[in-house]
């Protein structure tokens, strides 16, 4: 499942989160990789003591934490910090892999790696190339969203981002434990809230079926969710 | 979400406590919890920092930018050739960059201010955004960039404008299908030889804030590059008393364009211009049912909208134009367009019984998503045959429009609505494609001395699809005509007699025949003069027309009544005067009387059952909605000496109406009334070669005057109470 998220930031938190990233410095991105990512990637990433990553942070986690969409999409039970990347240059592509399935969270104790999601903080039109390509069991999908909107993937999923050939496109990119682990049962959940929300809106939340289907989808989540 | 402007301490307080929204989708009721991270992700980002002050310009070119025009407009391509506005045989109004620069003007509906016989409609559903009525028809249809439609829904600005041309009087033969007032044509700025940077930096009352930068540069001996670039900010003096919440504007725009071979026989300018409008709209006060009027239940302070409310849209518009000029007066000019218009918007209705709370009231929602791609070409000579003088103009022009609209999805509840722009209600799309071909000639005889004939005919073929409830397919074959015969027994007047006509299915417009009423039609005669005094300083001009239009029609094809009245007409008269009297004394004045009349009821077919109705017999003989019998505006420099300057000005309009004219029922006529309003400016402004300081006052005398009216009369809007804006300049 790969459901994209427009306009995650406000302009202002766009504009805010470049001007933050222009003022910073990059290093490889080989300091998060794995010893099988060490192969294909090939980018770079802000570091853990970059000057501005705690504020960079709380702003994109200040936009998901208001974005209705996104809690819909991934349930999410717990987030890891984002982190930032960028593709330019020499440096300029991470190809084929699946993240690490547990990452040690900040706080202590390991986080469940289910959901990955991806914020765009490049326009399109600011490089060449640069695709994240989402191997799933539906397919290939390749995205290129524009600056500030945000896409929602399988972590279980291979993906890549092919070679940027001009230009530079920095992302910010984070992993998140569901309170659905398995991803046919987010997404069964996640269509069932969408034709639930079309519903309450014509036939009303009164509604005997709508209330009915309403229970359905709490006792679907209560029977899968292990928070 | 969007940065809020604080107008008040005390506003920006009773608004921190919002939170975000909880009853959307079912999963997103998870939200309350926030993210596992909750410490950090809801202490949300830093404050952006101010913006800075605008830092030291360094002088670094010598060269004097040239004079400007002034208020007098000395050219126009808004007779399809460019031609001074004084020898076309049609009324038309020019606003030059001058007057909006003076006026501080930031949006197109503010320099339409300076347009006579024009008024503002407050808008709703589809049609939000730009809105006028000329002389009492609609020109949602007829607004143009350069000559090419530019007919999506969205709020327009003028950093990128050169002029803006009011055409009056059906102009099909011109422009292709529209309506019987006439077309605005808006002009873009274009690349200069000649290097000039002028950049202004304004702040005001109300949180107004505005940067703007215009920057030419020569890059070659016929090759220059032009960057026009905007950022806007404004509150308002309405908020709402339950939140704090104000309408708000925000808008930037950036607009490149580069031109090789400028001034050359082969000439070629490509151009992008980008807006974003990010706004809290506002739509204004309820009128009161039991009198007619502006509600008093509620202070005209009082704002519905709230927090969450939100008007956002992007355009995107490229152009190349290519000219390519054979020998003397032969040239052929072709314009290709591509345009992208997207736009979202959640607003709130006033009401005349719930006061406005912390929830909004009665949202109305859309989304839009139009392309329009364009090529014209015109070819333009002129020539002596059978010893009498021609000046031919003939063209081609393709239209491929391609437009969705949807309601958004309300993610809430009804008792506490909640909408984003991202999620639309699939069930609600309504499509638009349609493909137009054009072709058009118009010769101008010189058939004695002085003398001059104008005849021109277009035929446009339209073939178009709507899928809404109901998908006809839209097949059109029209043809438009234009003639005039005009005397210039001198340089300095210009008499004139001209007739032309139009026509409009309007399906683009969120509106639609049907199938089964024709085309709207509509014919202007008018007779006319100009004058030029003071050796061409001063324009004036003064037109008597009669206006009228068949088939006028508004509603969409979901509704029952596509027709609004069977025929309806405007008698006027309009007096303008433009340019300068002395070398100190400036002015920019009109005003039109009106007197309109709905000639013959509206007859209509219900869409499901077939069944014909007419309306309201009653509003045969009245007056037409928005169309106040008078309309005036007058704006006036002075040059006191030493670099002062003072100027100020009036706009006013007569009471205007707001109905229903397709209503049923036998009830007596009796709509609702905007009041008759005067609003007065004034300037002063200090200005050096290399950088001006200006002071505009807006509404001096704070009056709450109605400046928009929704034309089926729900609300009307208000506008702005006194206000004050500083702005500096700087060129270099």
């Amino acid at each position: 499942m790969l459901i994209t998220i427009d306009d995650v930031l406000s302009p202002e938190e766009l504009a805010q989160a470049r001007k933050l990233i222009a003022a910073s410095r990059w290093v490889s991105g080989h300091v998060t990789a794995g010893p099988q990512a060490l192969y294909s990637k090939n980018n770079e990433q802000l570091p853990e003591d970059a000057e501005h990553l705690p504020a960079l942070r709380r702003l994109i986690l200040g936009a998901l934490n208001r974005n209705p969409l996104f809690f819909a999409a991934a349930l999410p039970l717990r987030v890891l910090t984002p982190f930032f990347n960028r593709y330019a240059g020499d440096s300029n592509h991470y190809g084929y892999h699946t993240d690490n399935a547990m990452r040690l969270a900040p706080e202590g104790g390991y986080v469940r790696a289910d959901v990955s999601a991806t914020v765009f903080l490049s326009d399109p039109e600011e490089y060449e190339g640069g695709v994240l390509t989402i191997a799933d069991t539906f397919g290939t999908h390749g995205v290129k969203l524009k600056a500030g909107s945000a896409v929602v993937y399988p972590s279980s999923s291979i993906h890549q981002v092919t070679p940027v050939t001009a230009g530079a496109r920095v992302a910010c990119f984070m992993f998140m434990q569901s309170m659905v682990r398995d991803a046919h049962q987010r997404r069964l959940l996640f269509d069932m809230d969408m034709a639930l929300l079309q519903l309450r809106q014509s036939v009303g939340e009164d509604n005997d079926a709508v209330v009915r289907l309403t229970g359905t989808y709490h006792n679907l989540l209560r029977l899968w969710a292990d928070a | 979400m969007k940065k809020k402007l604080a107008r008040k301490p005390a506003a920006q307080a009773a608004a921190a406590p919002a939170q975000p929204v909880r009853l959307l989708p079912l999963g997103a009721a998870l939200m309350a919890g926030g993210l596992s991270l909750s410490a950090m992700a809801q202490d949300t980002a830093t404050p952006a920092p101010k913006e800075k002050a605008l830092s030291a310009v360094t002088v670094n070119a010598t060269t004097e930018a040239p004079p400007e025009d002034g208020y007098r407009a000395t050219a126009t391509r808004v007779g399809k050739t460019l031609q001074d506005p004084h020898d076309v045989p049609q009324a038309i109004t020019t606003v030059t960059r001058s007057l909006m620069e003076e006026q501080q003007v930031g949006s197109l509906k503010e320099a339409l201010r300076n347009v006579s016989g024009l008024t503002f409609n407050a808008a709703e559903g589809g049609r939000s955004g730009d809105n006028m009525m000329l002389r009492g028809f609609y020109t949602y249809g007829d607004i143009y960039l350069d000559g090419i439609r530019d007919t999506a829904q969205y709020n327009r600005e003028t950093f990128n404008l050169e002029q803006v041309d009011v055409l009056r009087g059906a102009a099909a033969m011109l422009f292709g299908r529209g309506q019987a007032g006439g077309v605005i044509n808006q002009v873009s700025k274009t690349p200069m030889l000649v290097d000039r940077n002028r950049v202004t930096g304004s702040v005001g009352t109300d949180d107004y804030r505005e940067l703007t930068g215009d920057f030419n540069k020569v890059l070659g001996d016929t090759t220059a590059v032009r960057l026009n670039v905007m950022k806007r900010d404004e509150g308002s003096w309405r908020s709402n008393p339950a939140t704090g919440t104000e309408p708000e504007i925000h808008r930037e725009g950036a607009a490149a364009s580069i031109g090789f071979g400028l001034f050359t026989d082969n000439e070629l300018i490509v151009s992008h211009q980008y807006l974003r409008t990010d706004d809290n709209p506002d739509y204004g006060i309820s009128f009161d049912n039991a009198t007619h009027k502006p509600t008093k239940r509620f202070d005209e302070s009082d704002f519905w909208g709230i927090d969450q409310n939100f008007d956002e849209s992007e355009t995107n518009i490229s152009t190349v134009t290519h000219t390519y000029r054979f020998t003397g007066k032969t040239q052929l000019r072709t314009q290709l367009r591509y345009s992208n218009y997207k736009r979202a918007y959640w607003a709130s209705a006033p009401s005349n019984t719930v006061a406005p709370s912390d929830r909004g009231n009665a949202p109305k929602t859309r989304k839009s998503d139009t392309d329009n791609l364009v090529l014209q070409s015109d070819f333009s000579t002129e020539f002596n045959a059978l010893g009498m003088k021609h000046e031919l103009v003939t063209g081609i022009e393709y239209l491929h429009e391609d437009s969705v609209r949807w309601g958004l999805l309300n993610l809430g509840t009804n008792a506490r609505p909640y909408y984003s722009s991202s999620v639309v209600n699939r069930a609600s799309a309504s499509k638009y494609e349609g493909d137009t071909y054009s072709v058009y000639a118009q010769d101008s005889i010189e058939f004695v001395k002085d003398w001059k004939v104008v005849l021109g005919a277009r035929r446009d073929f339209m073939d178009a699809e709507y899928s809404a409830v109901r998908s006809p397919e839209l097949k059109f074959n029209e043809n438009s005509y234009r003639a005039g015969l005009s005397w210039q027994p001198s340089e300095y007047a210009h008499y004139y007699l001209s007739w032309s006509d139009s026509f409009s299915p309007t399906a683009d417009l969120y509106q639609l025949s049907g199938g089964e009423f024709p085309p709207e039609r509509s014919d202007v005669v008018e007779l006319g003069a100009k004058f030029m005094f003071f050796e061409g300083d001063l324009a004036f001009r003064t037109a008597l027309y009669r206006a009228t239009k068949d088939w006028e029609r508004n509603n969409d094809l979901e509704s029952t009544a596509s027709i609004l009245t069977r025929k309806r007409r405007t008698d006027g008269l309009e007096f303008e005067l433009a340019g300068r009297i002395t070398d100190k004394w400036e002015v920019f004045a009109g005003l039109a009387l009106m007197d309109s009349e709905i000639l013959k009821v509206a007859v209509n077919r219900n869409a499901t059952t077939g069944v014909v109705t007419s309306a309201n017999p009653n509003f045969k003989g009245e007056r037409a909605r928005n169309t106040p019998t008078y309309t005036f505006n007058f704006w006036s420099t002075y040059a006191l000496g030493n670099g002062w300057k003072v100027g100020g000005g009036a706009e006013g309009k007569g009471e205007r109406y707001g109905y229903n004219p397709s209503a049923g029922g036998t009830a007596a006529f009796n709509p609702n009334k905007a009041p008759a309003y005067v609003r007065w400016d004034a300037m002063v402004a200090y200005e050096q070669p290399k950088w001006a300081v200006r002071l505009n006052l807006r509404n001096l005398f704070d009056e709450v005057y109605y400046d928009a009216i929704y034309d089926n009369g729900g609300f009307t809007v208000p506008g702005t109470r006194r206000s004050a804006i500083l702005t500096t300049e700087f060129k270099f």
